[in-house]
Protein backbone atom coordinates (compact mmCIF):
# COMPACT_ATOMS: atom_id res chain seq x y z
CA UNK A 1 0.00 0.00 0.00
CA UNK A 2 2.66 2.35 1.12
CA UNK A 3 4.48 1.83 -2.08
CA UNK A 4 1.69 2.25 -4.03
CA UNK A 5 1.08 5.75 -2.37
CA UNK A 6 4.73 6.72 -2.73
CA UNK A 7 4.73 5.76 -6.47
CA UNK A 8 1.89 7.75 -6.90
CA UNK A 9 3.72 10.69 -5.60
CA UNK A 10 6.18 10.11 -7.64
CA UNK A 11 3.91 10.21 -10.60
CA UNK A 12 2.02 13.28 -9.36
CA UNK A 13 5.08 15.47 -9.05
CA UNK A 14 6.47 14.50 -12.28
CA UNK A 15 3.41 15.55 -14.29
CA UNK A 16 2.63 18.54 -11.85
CA UNK A 17 5.77 19.83 -13.73
CA UNK A 18 6.55 21.40 -9.72
CA UNK A 19 10.29 21.88 -11.41
CA UNK A 20 10.80 24.26 -14.46
CA UNK A 21 13.44 23.06 -17.39
CA UNK A 22 17.10 23.85 -16.01
CA UNK A 23 15.95 24.70 -12.89
CA UNK A 24 17.41 22.39 -10.42
CA UNK A 25 15.91 21.06 -7.27
CA UNK A 26 16.46 20.60 -3.82
CA UNK A 27 14.68 18.28 -1.72
CA UNK A 28 13.95 19.16 1.88
CA UNK A 29 12.58 15.73 4.28
CA UNK A 30 12.26 16.50 7.70
CA UNK A 31 9.86 15.27 10.86
CA UNK A 32 6.08 16.34 11.10
CA UNK A 33 5.78 19.83 10.35
CA UNK A 34 3.46 19.39 13.52
CA UNK A 35 6.53 20.38 15.80
CA UNK A 36 6.91 23.71 15.13
CA UNK A 37 10.49 23.13 14.79
CA UNK A 38 10.59 20.92 11.84
CA UNK A 39 8.63 23.69 10.49
CA UNK A 40 10.96 26.02 10.40
CA UNK A 41 13.63 24.03 9.19
CA UNK A 42 11.66 22.76 5.97
CA UNK A 43 10.12 26.65 5.24
CA UNK A 44 13.49 27.88 6.04
CA UNK A 45 15.35 25.53 3.77
CA UNK A 46 12.77 25.71 1.12
CA UNK A 47 13.00 29.87 1.13
CA UNK A 48 16.42 29.58 0.84
CA UNK A 49 16.80 27.66 -1.56
CA UNK A 50 14.45 29.48 -3.91
CA UNK A 51 16.46 32.58 -2.94
CA UNK A 52 19.71 30.72 -4.28
CA UNK A 53 17.59 30.26 -7.53
CA UNK A 54 16.51 26.38 -6.77
CA UNK A 55 13.25 24.50 -7.20
CA UNK A 56 12.01 23.00 -3.84
CA UNK A 57 9.96 20.27 -2.67
CA UNK A 58 9.28 19.37 1.28
CA UNK A 59 8.39 16.66 2.66
CA UNK A 60 7.77 14.70 6.19
CA UNK A 61 9.03 11.39 6.99
CA UNK A 62 7.31 11.45 10.35
CA UNK A 63 10.26 9.18 11.61
CA UNK A 64 9.40 6.34 9.77
CA UNK A 65 12.42 4.97 7.97
CA UNK A 66 10.82 3.48 5.06
CA UNK A 67 8.37 6.66 4.85
CA UNK A 68 11.75 8.45 4.65
CA UNK A 69 13.70 5.54 2.16
CA UNK A 70 10.76 6.35 -0.23
CA UNK A 71 10.85 10.35 -0.07
CA UNK A 72 14.48 9.68 -1.25
CA UNK A 73 13.58 7.64 -3.97
CA UNK A 74 11.60 10.21 -5.46
CA UNK A 75 14.07 12.52 -5.00
CA UNK A 76 16.17 10.24 -6.67
CA UNK A 77 13.69 10.02 -9.21
CA UNK A 78 12.86 13.67 -10.01
CA UNK A 79 16.85 14.03 -10.65
CA UNK A 80 17.39 16.15 -7.63
CA UNK A 81 20.51 18.26 -7.26
CA UNK A 82 20.55 17.82 -3.19
CA UNK A 83 18.54 16.64 -0.35
CA UNK A 84 18.48 18.40 3.09
CA UNK A 85 17.55 16.09 5.53
CA UNK A 86 16.76 15.86 9.23
CA UNK A 87 16.93 12.06 9.22
CA UNK A 88 14.34 9.63 10.86
CA UNK A 89 16.85 7.68 13.21
CA UNK A 90 21.33 7.39 13.35
CA UNK A 91 21.10 3.82 12.12
CA UNK A 92 18.35 3.32 9.82
CA UNK A 93 19.34 6.85 7.82
CA UNK A 94 22.52 5.45 6.76
CA UNK A 95 22.00 3.35 4.24
CA UNK A 96 19.11 5.46 2.64
CA UNK A 97 21.58 8.22 1.96
CA UNK A 98 23.96 5.69 0.82
CA UNK A 99 21.42 5.29 -1.83
CA UNK A 100 21.60 9.08 -2.64
CA UNK A 101 25.17 9.29 -2.84
CA UNK A 102 25.23 6.05 -5.19
CA UNK A 103 22.64 7.92 -7.54
CA UNK A 104 24.60 11.16 -7.71
CA UNK A 105 22.42 12.68 -5.01
CA UNK A 106 24.25 14.74 -2.39
CA UNK A 107 22.66 14.65 1.34
CA UNK A 108 22.93 17.46 3.85
CA UNK A 109 21.71 16.23 7.08
CA UNK A 110 20.60 19.13 9.54
CA UNK A 111 19.60 18.69 13.10
CA UNK A 112 20.29 15.23 13.70
CA UNK A 113 23.82 13.34 13.04
CA UNK A 114 23.71 9.57 11.79
CA UNK A 115 26.06 7.02 13.14
CA UNK A 116 28.48 7.21 10.13
CA UNK A 117 30.77 9.82 8.56
CA UNK A 118 31.43 9.75 4.62
CA UNK A 119 28.02 9.36 3.34
CA UNK A 120 26.38 12.52 3.71
CA UNK A 121 28.28 15.49 2.77
CA UNK A 122 27.26 18.05 5.47
CA UNK A 123 26.37 16.75 9.00
CA UNK A 124 24.98 20.19 10.54
CA UNK A 125 24.35 19.49 13.93
CA UNK A 126 23.02 22.11 16.99
CA UNK A 127 25.60 21.17 19.69
CA UNK A 128 22.42 19.46 21.64
CA UNK A 129 25.06 18.55 24.40
CA UNK A 130 26.45 21.83 25.37
CA UNK A 131 22.92 23.48 25.22
CA UNK A 132 21.47 21.19 27.60
CA UNK A 133 24.03 21.63 29.57
CA UNK A 134 23.38 25.13 29.86
CA UNK A 135 19.93 24.57 30.84
CA UNK A 136 20.75 21.99 33.48
CA UNK A 137 23.03 24.53 34.72
CA UNK A 138 20.06 26.63 34.61
CA UNK A 139 17.46 24.10 36.40
CA UNK A 140 20.20 23.47 39.04
CA UNK A 141 20.15 26.87 40.30
CA UNK A 142 16.87 27.40 40.24
CA UNK A 143 15.95 24.13 42.03
CA UNK A 144 19.06 25.64 44.49
CA UNK A 145 20.65 22.22 43.85
CA UNK A 146 18.64 19.96 46.10
CA UNK A 147 14.61 18.21 45.73
CA UNK A 148 12.58 15.56 43.62
CA UNK A 149 12.68 15.98 39.94
CA UNK A 150 11.16 14.13 37.01
CA UNK A 151 12.93 13.36 33.46
CA UNK A 152 10.59 13.23 30.49
CA UNK A 153 12.95 11.93 27.49
CA UNK A 154 12.37 11.93 23.62
CA UNK A 155 12.30 8.93 21.72
CA UNK A 156 14.85 6.46 21.95
CA UNK A 157 15.61 5.78 18.59
CA UNK A 158 16.46 9.63 18.09
CA UNK A 159 20.63 10.35 19.09
CA UNK A 160 19.68 13.47 20.41
CA UNK A 161 17.10 12.02 23.08
CA UNK A 162 20.28 9.88 24.02
CA UNK A 163 22.24 13.15 23.76
CA UNK A 164 19.93 15.22 25.84
CA UNK A 165 19.45 12.91 28.99
CA UNK A 166 23.05 12.46 29.14
CA UNK A 167 24.08 15.96 28.69
CA UNK A 168 21.44 16.72 31.76
CA UNK A 169 22.54 14.01 33.74
CA UNK A 170 26.34 15.20 33.68
CA UNK A 171 25.65 18.15 35.23
CA UNK A 172 22.90 17.18 37.52
CA UNK A 173 24.11 13.91 38.94
CA UNK A 174 26.94 15.87 40.20
CA UNK A 175 24.55 17.84 43.10
CA UNK A 176 24.23 15.14 45.33
CA UNK A 177 20.77 16.63 47.04
CA UNK A 178 19.02 16.79 43.53
CA UNK A 179 16.79 13.20 43.91
CA UNK A 180 15.40 12.10 40.71
CA UNK A 181 11.98 9.75 41.00
CA UNK A 182 10.46 9.37 37.43
CA UNK A 183 12.58 9.23 34.66
CA UNK A 184 10.01 8.46 31.45
CA UNK A 185 10.03 8.89 27.60
CA UNK A 186 7.04 10.65 26.29
CA UNK A 187 8.55 10.37 22.81
CA UNK A 188 8.41 14.09 22.35
CA UNK A 189 5.13 14.21 22.02
CA UNK A 190 3.03 17.11 24.15
CA UNK A 191 -0.19 14.95 24.61
CA UNK A 192 1.79 11.52 25.97
CA UNK A 193 3.73 13.93 28.27
CA UNK A 194 0.62 15.56 29.46
CA UNK A 195 -0.57 12.37 30.42
CA UNK A 196 2.43 10.80 31.75
CA UNK A 197 2.88 13.83 33.93
CA UNK A 198 -0.47 13.08 35.28
CA UNK A 199 0.32 9.92 36.26
CA UNK A 200 3.89 10.56 37.59
CA UNK A 201 2.33 13.57 40.00
CA UNK A 202 -0.04 10.91 41.20
CA UNK A 203 2.79 8.26 42.67
CA UNK A 204 5.05 11.73 43.33
CA UNK A 205 2.78 14.96 44.50
CA UNK A 206 6.15 16.30 45.98
CA UNK A 207 8.46 17.09 43.02
CA UNK A 208 9.90 20.68 42.48
CA UNK A 209 11.52 20.15 39.06
CA UNK A 210 11.02 18.54 35.39
CA UNK A 211 13.29 18.59 32.85
CA UNK A 212 12.23 17.62 29.07
CA UNK A 213 14.32 16.43 26.38
CA UNK A 214 11.98 19.16 24.05
CA UNK A 215 9.72 21.77 24.09
CA UNK A 216 6.70 20.32 22.98
CA UNK A 217 6.74 17.68 26.02
CA UNK A 218 7.59 20.55 28.87
CA UNK A 219 4.21 22.55 27.24
CA UNK A 220 2.98 19.05 27.95
CA UNK A 221 4.25 18.91 31.29
CA UNK A 222 3.64 21.59 32.46
CA UNK A 223 -0.09 21.85 31.13
CA UNK A 224 -0.64 18.57 33.00
CA UNK A 225 1.21 20.87 36.64
CA UNK A 226 -1.09 23.38 36.09
CA UNK A 227 -4.47 21.26 35.50
CA UNK A 228 -2.97 19.44 38.89
CA UNK A 229 -2.61 23.18 40.58
CA UNK A 230 1.05 22.91 40.54
CA UNK A 231 1.97 25.57 38.34
CA UNK A 232 5.14 26.69 40.62
CA UNK A 233 6.82 23.40 39.39
CA UNK A 234 10.06 24.55 37.48
CA UNK A 235 9.89 22.90 34.43
CA UNK A 236 12.83 22.98 31.76
CA UNK A 237 12.74 22.44 28.12
CA UNK A 238 14.89 22.51 24.94
CA UNK A 239 14.55 23.56 21.23
CA UNK A 240 13.53 27.07 21.50
CA UNK A 241 9.88 27.29 20.41
CA UNK A 242 7.86 30.26 20.75
CA UNK A 243 5.09 28.38 22.80
CA UNK A 244 7.68 27.60 24.74
CA UNK A 245 8.59 31.26 24.43
CA UNK A 246 5.48 32.86 25.40
CA UNK A 247 5.16 30.48 28.54
CA UNK A 248 8.55 32.02 29.79
CA UNK A 249 7.18 35.32 29.48
CA UNK A 250 4.31 34.22 31.57
CA UNK A 251 6.50 32.58 34.20
CA UNK A 252 5.45 29.77 33.77
CA UNK A 253 8.11 27.34 32.29
CA UNK A 254 11.73 28.59 33.15
CA UNK A 255 14.06 27.84 30.58
CA UNK A 256 14.77 26.08 27.19
CA UNK A 257 18.09 25.85 25.02
CA UNK A 258 17.73 27.82 21.71
CA UNK A 259 18.65 25.00 18.72
CA UNK A 260 19.50 27.57 16.13
CA UNK A 261 17.32 25.16 13.39
CA UNK A 262 16.34 28.84 10.81
CA UNK A 263 20.07 29.26 10.85
CA UNK A 264 20.94 25.42 10.44
CA UNK A 265 18.40 24.96 7.26
CA UNK A 266 19.85 27.85 5.75
CA UNK A 267 23.44 26.92 5.95
CA UNK A 268 22.81 23.45 4.57
CA UNK A 269 21.08 24.75 1.52
CA UNK A 270 24.41 27.50 1.21
CA UNK A 271 26.85 24.70 1.53
CA UNK A 272 24.53 22.53 -1.15
CA UNK A 273 24.83 25.26 -3.13
CA UNK A 274 28.90 25.65 -2.75
CA UNK A 275 29.10 22.17 -3.52
CA UNK A 276 26.48 21.58 -6.71
CA UNK A 277 28.28 24.55 -8.25
CA UNK A 278 32.04 23.68 -7.06
CA UNK A 279 32.25 19.67 -5.93
CA UNK A 280 33.01 20.73 -2.08
CA UNK A 281 31.46 22.78 0.84
CA UNK A 282 35.26 23.71 1.44
CA UNK A 283 33.97 22.70 5.39
CA UNK A 284 34.41 19.17 7.61
CA UNK A 285 31.35 17.30 7.10
CA UNK A 286 30.46 17.28 10.63
CA UNK A 287 30.18 20.49 12.61
CA UNK A 288 28.66 21.64 15.54
CA UNK A 289 26.55 24.69 16.37
CA UNK A 290 26.02 26.20 19.79
CA UNK A 291 23.08 26.45 21.39
CA UNK A 292 21.31 29.65 23.82
CA UNK A 293 19.94 29.63 26.57
CA UNK A 294 16.81 31.07 26.99
CA UNK A 295 15.44 32.64 29.98
CA UNK A 296 13.00 35.45 31.00
CA UNK A 297 15.68 37.42 30.49
CA UNK A 298 16.19 37.22 26.47
CA UNK A 299 12.91 35.42 25.91
CA UNK A 300 11.41 38.32 24.20
CA UNK A 301 14.13 38.48 21.64
CA UNK A 302 13.30 34.93 20.23
CA UNK A 303 11.18 33.94 17.37
CA UNK A 304 10.73 31.14 15.32
CA UNK A 305 14.02 29.98 16.44
CA UNK A 306 16.51 32.74 15.88
CA UNK A 307 17.16 34.65 17.78
CA UNK A 308 16.06 39.05 16.73
CA UNK A 309 18.74 41.35 17.24
CA UNK B 1 -12.60 5.50 1.77
CA UNK B 2 -13.64 1.77 3.14
CA UNK B 3 -10.59 1.70 4.92
CA UNK B 4 -10.65 5.40 5.99
CA UNK B 5 -13.81 3.94 7.85
CA UNK B 6 -12.39 1.04 9.36
CA UNK B 7 -9.26 2.58 10.37
CA UNK B 8 -11.74 5.45 11.95
CA UNK B 9 -13.77 2.54 13.60
CA UNK B 10 -10.25 0.88 15.18
CA UNK B 11 -9.26 4.05 16.67
CA UNK B 12 -12.16 4.84 18.24
CA UNK B 13 -12.34 1.38 19.40
CA UNK B 14 -9.26 1.50 21.23
CA UNK B 15 -9.79 4.65 22.86
CA UNK B 16 -13.16 3.18 24.83
CA UNK B 17 -11.07 0.00 25.48
CA UNK B 18 -8.20 2.07 27.08
CA UNK B 19 -10.29 4.49 28.91
CA UNK B 20 -11.15 1.95 32.25
CA UNK B 21 -7.47 1.83 32.63
CA UNK B 22 -7.09 5.55 32.34
CA UNK B 23 -9.75 6.79 34.83
CA UNK B 24 -7.66 4.23 37.68
CA UNK B 25 -5.04 6.02 39.23
CA UNK B 26 -3.85 3.07 40.96
CA UNK B 27 -3.09 1.21 37.46
CA UNK B 28 -1.75 3.51 35.97
CA UNK B 29 0.53 4.30 38.39
CA UNK B 30 2.09 0.81 37.87
CA UNK B 31 1.81 0.91 34.31
CA UNK B 32 3.57 4.05 34.57
CA UNK B 33 6.34 2.28 36.86
CA UNK B 34 6.81 -0.57 34.59
CA UNK B 35 7.40 2.35 31.34
CA UNK B 36 10.53 3.32 33.75
CA UNK B 37 13.50 3.82 31.24
CA UNK B 38 16.08 2.62 33.51
CA UNK B 39 19.44 3.03 31.62
CA UNK B 40 20.66 5.19 29.27
CA UNK B 41 20.02 4.78 25.39
CA UNK B 42 23.23 3.67 23.25
CA UNK B 43 25.80 2.15 24.99
CA UNK B 44 28.81 3.26 23.74
CA UNK B 45 32.58 1.78 23.89
CA UNK B 46 34.45 5.05 23.14
CA UNK B 47 37.52 4.67 26.05
CA UNK B 48 37.57 8.98 26.42
CA UNK B 49 39.98 8.07 29.24
CA UNK B 50 42.05 6.27 27.60
CA UNK B 51 42.40 8.62 24.36
CA UNK B 52 43.20 11.70 26.59
CA UNK B 53 45.78 9.61 28.61
CA UNK B 54 47.40 9.28 24.97
CA UNK B 55 47.10 12.92 23.44
CA UNK B 56 47.16 14.65 27.03
CA UNK B 57 51.49 15.33 27.51
CA UNK B 58 52.14 14.22 23.78
CA UNK B 59 49.57 16.67 22.02
CA UNK B 60 47.34 18.54 24.15
CA UNK B 61 50.23 20.38 26.53
CA UNK B 62 52.75 20.96 23.60
CA UNK B 63 50.14 22.70 21.20
CA UNK B 64 49.02 24.85 24.35
CA UNK B 65 51.88 26.12 25.52
CA UNK B 66 52.93 26.74 21.41
CA UNK B 67 49.72 28.61 20.76
CA UNK B 68 49.05 30.18 24.42
CA UNK B 69 48.65 34.07 24.04
CA UNK B 70 49.64 36.80 26.48
CA UNK B 71 46.02 36.75 28.60
CA UNK B 72 46.47 40.46 29.68
CA UNK B 73 47.24 41.30 25.65
CA UNK B 74 44.03 39.00 24.83
CA UNK B 75 41.73 40.81 26.96
CA UNK B 76 42.66 44.03 25.98
CA UNK B 77 42.85 43.38 21.77
CA UNK B 78 39.01 41.67 22.79
CA UNK B 79 37.77 44.99 24.17
CA UNK B 80 39.19 46.90 21.45
CA UNK B 81 38.11 44.32 18.37
CA UNK B 82 36.78 41.23 19.84
CA UNK B 83 36.31 39.64 16.09
CA UNK B 84 39.60 40.56 14.88
CA UNK B 85 41.20 39.41 18.62
CA UNK B 86 39.27 35.93 17.34
CA UNK B 87 40.65 35.70 14.29
CA UNK B 88 44.13 36.87 15.09
CA UNK B 89 44.45 34.12 18.43
CA UNK B 90 41.73 32.30 18.67
CA UNK B 91 40.62 28.90 16.65
CA UNK B 92 37.01 27.24 16.00
CA UNK B 93 36.07 24.36 13.98
CA UNK B 94 33.03 25.86 12.43
CA UNK B 95 32.93 29.61 11.87
CA UNK B 96 29.32 30.27 12.04
CA UNK B 97 27.49 30.71 15.36
CA UNK B 98 30.33 29.49 17.34
CA UNK B 99 32.77 31.41 19.20
CA UNK B 100 36.42 31.02 19.10
CA UNK B 101 38.50 29.52 21.46
CA UNK B 102 41.82 30.46 22.78
CA UNK B 103 45.27 29.06 24.68
CA UNK B 104 46.01 31.91 27.54
CA UNK B 105 49.30 32.11 29.64
CA UNK B 106 50.01 34.57 32.34
CA UNK B 107 50.50 35.08 35.97
CA UNK B 108 48.00 35.80 38.02
CA UNK B 109 46.63 36.42 42.20
CA UNK B 110 43.60 35.02 43.47
CA UNK B 111 41.41 37.70 44.78
CA UNK B 112 38.29 35.59 45.44
CA UNK B 113 37.55 32.17 45.64
CA UNK B 114 34.15 29.84 45.79
CA UNK B 115 35.37 26.06 46.42
CA UNK B 116 31.86 24.68 47.78
CA UNK B 117 30.71 25.27 44.26
CA UNK B 118 30.39 21.31 42.55
CA UNK B 119 31.34 24.09 39.70
CA UNK B 120 34.72 25.42 41.95
CA UNK B 121 36.20 29.12 40.44
CA UNK B 122 38.39 31.56 41.46
CA UNK B 123 38.31 35.38 40.64
CA UNK B 124 41.90 36.50 39.96
CA UNK B 125 43.85 39.51 38.45
CA UNK B 126 45.68 38.52 35.65
CA UNK B 127 49.38 40.70 35.90
CA UNK B 128 49.94 43.62 35.55
CA UNK B 129 47.67 43.77 38.93
CA UNK B 130 45.67 46.40 39.27
CA UNK B 131 43.56 44.71 42.48
CA UNK B 132 40.35 43.73 39.88
CA UNK B 133 39.37 40.59 38.87
CA UNK B 134 39.80 39.82 35.16
CA UNK B 135 38.72 36.39 34.44
CA UNK B 136 37.41 33.29 36.44
CA UNK B 137 39.44 30.89 36.85
CA UNK B 138 37.49 27.60 36.56
CA UNK B 139 38.83 24.31 39.31
CA UNK B 140 35.86 22.02 38.45
CA UNK B 141 35.24 18.83 39.24
CA UNK B 142 32.33 20.48 37.01
CA UNK B 143 33.26 23.20 34.20
CA UNK B 144 30.98 25.53 32.51
CA UNK B 145 32.67 24.68 29.14
CA UNK B 146 34.50 22.62 26.54
CA UNK B 147 37.23 25.07 25.81
CA UNK B 148 40.00 22.60 25.93
CA UNK B 149 38.07 19.93 23.47
CA UNK B 150 37.29 23.01 20.96
CA UNK B 151 40.79 25.07 21.20
CA UNK B 152 42.50 21.35 19.61
CA UNK B 153 42.64 21.75 15.86
CA UNK B 154 44.05 18.20 15.47
CA UNK B 155 40.68 17.12 17.41
CA UNK B 156 37.84 16.98 14.53
CA UNK B 157 34.12 15.60 15.07
CA UNK B 158 34.29 14.05 12.09
CA UNK B 159 36.19 11.10 13.73
CA UNK B 160 34.00 10.65 16.41
CA UNK B 161 30.71 8.31 15.81
CA UNK B 162 28.17 11.23 17.79
CA UNK B 163 27.90 13.89 20.15
CA UNK B 164 27.62 11.65 23.00
CA UNK B 165 31.16 10.40 22.31
CA UNK B 166 32.19 13.49 21.66
CA UNK B 167 31.19 15.43 24.71
CA UNK B 168 32.51 12.40 26.81
CA UNK B 169 35.83 13.41 24.95
CA UNK B 170 35.50 16.89 26.47
CA UNK B 171 34.02 16.05 29.49
CA UNK B 172 37.48 14.04 30.02
CA UNK B 173 39.50 16.63 28.93
CA UNK B 174 38.50 18.74 32.11
CA UNK B 175 38.26 15.83 34.14
CA UNK B 176 42.43 15.28 33.48
CA UNK B 177 42.35 19.22 34.42
CA UNK B 178 40.79 18.88 37.47
CA UNK B 179 42.87 15.56 38.98
CA UNK B 180 46.03 16.59 37.19
CA UNK B 181 46.14 19.92 37.07
CA UNK B 182 44.06 21.27 39.86
CA UNK B 183 43.88 18.98 42.81
CA UNK B 184 47.73 18.89 42.69
CA UNK B 185 47.89 22.67 43.38
CA UNK B 186 45.94 22.54 46.37
CA UNK B 187 43.45 25.23 45.67
CA UNK B 188 40.51 23.12 46.09
CA UNK B 189 41.35 23.41 50.03
CA UNK B 190 41.09 26.61 50.77
CA UNK B 191 40.54 28.53 47.57
CA UNK B 192 43.78 30.11 47.79
CA UNK B 193 43.30 33.50 48.16
CA UNK B 194 46.21 35.71 47.60
CA UNK B 195 48.25 33.07 46.06
CA UNK B 196 49.46 34.05 42.80
CA UNK B 197 50.31 31.31 40.77
CA UNK B 198 52.07 31.21 36.46
CA UNK B 199 49.22 29.24 34.37
CA UNK B 200 48.73 28.40 30.94
CA UNK B 201 44.94 27.49 29.92
CA UNK B 202 42.34 27.20 27.50
CA UNK B 203 39.30 29.60 27.51
CA UNK B 204 35.97 30.23 25.36
CA UNK B 205 34.82 33.77 23.67
CA UNK B 206 32.33 35.78 25.88
CA UNK B 207 32.00 38.76 27.96
CA UNK B 208 33.89 37.34 30.57
CA UNK B 209 36.30 34.73 30.42
CA UNK B 210 36.41 31.59 32.11
CA UNK B 211 40.04 29.56 32.14
CA UNK B 212 40.24 26.10 32.23
CA UNK B 213 43.76 25.67 33.52
CA UNK B 214 46.40 23.24 32.20
CA UNK B 215 49.13 24.52 33.84
CA UNK B 216 49.48 26.00 37.28
CA UNK B 217 52.92 27.03 38.77
CA UNK B 218 52.91 28.37 42.50
CA UNK B 219 54.88 32.18 41.92
CA UNK B 220 57.65 32.93 45.10
CA UNK B 221 56.57 29.63 47.44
Amino acid sequence: MRKAIAMLLVTCFALAGVVQAGEKLIVVITPSHSNPFFKTEADVAVARSKELGYAAQAYSHDDDGSKQSNFIDTAIANKAAAIVLDNAGADVTIAAVQKAKDAGVPTFLIDREINATGVAVSQIVANNYQGVQLVAEFFVEQMEEEGEYVELTGRESDTNAGVRSRSFHDVIDQYPDMKMVARQSANWSQPEAFSKMESILQANPNIKGVICGNDTMAMGAMAALKAAGKGNVIVVGFDGSNDVRDSILAGEIKATGLQPAARIAAMAVEQADQYIKTGSTGLAEKQLVDCVLITKDNAAKLDNFAMQD
Amino acid sequence: MRWVIAVIVFVVFLALSATPVKQDPARRAAASASDEIKVFFAADTFDAEGYVDNIWDARVIPYVKARAVDLSQLLADLRADPEAAGERYGYRAVAEQNPYNFAVKGRMKILSANVKSRNGRVEADIAPYDGEADVTVQLGPIFKDTSIRDLLDFVSFDDFKNQVEFAKLATQLNTHAHTGVVVPSGLLEDGGVGREFDFIGATTQSSRLSIVPLRLVPVGE
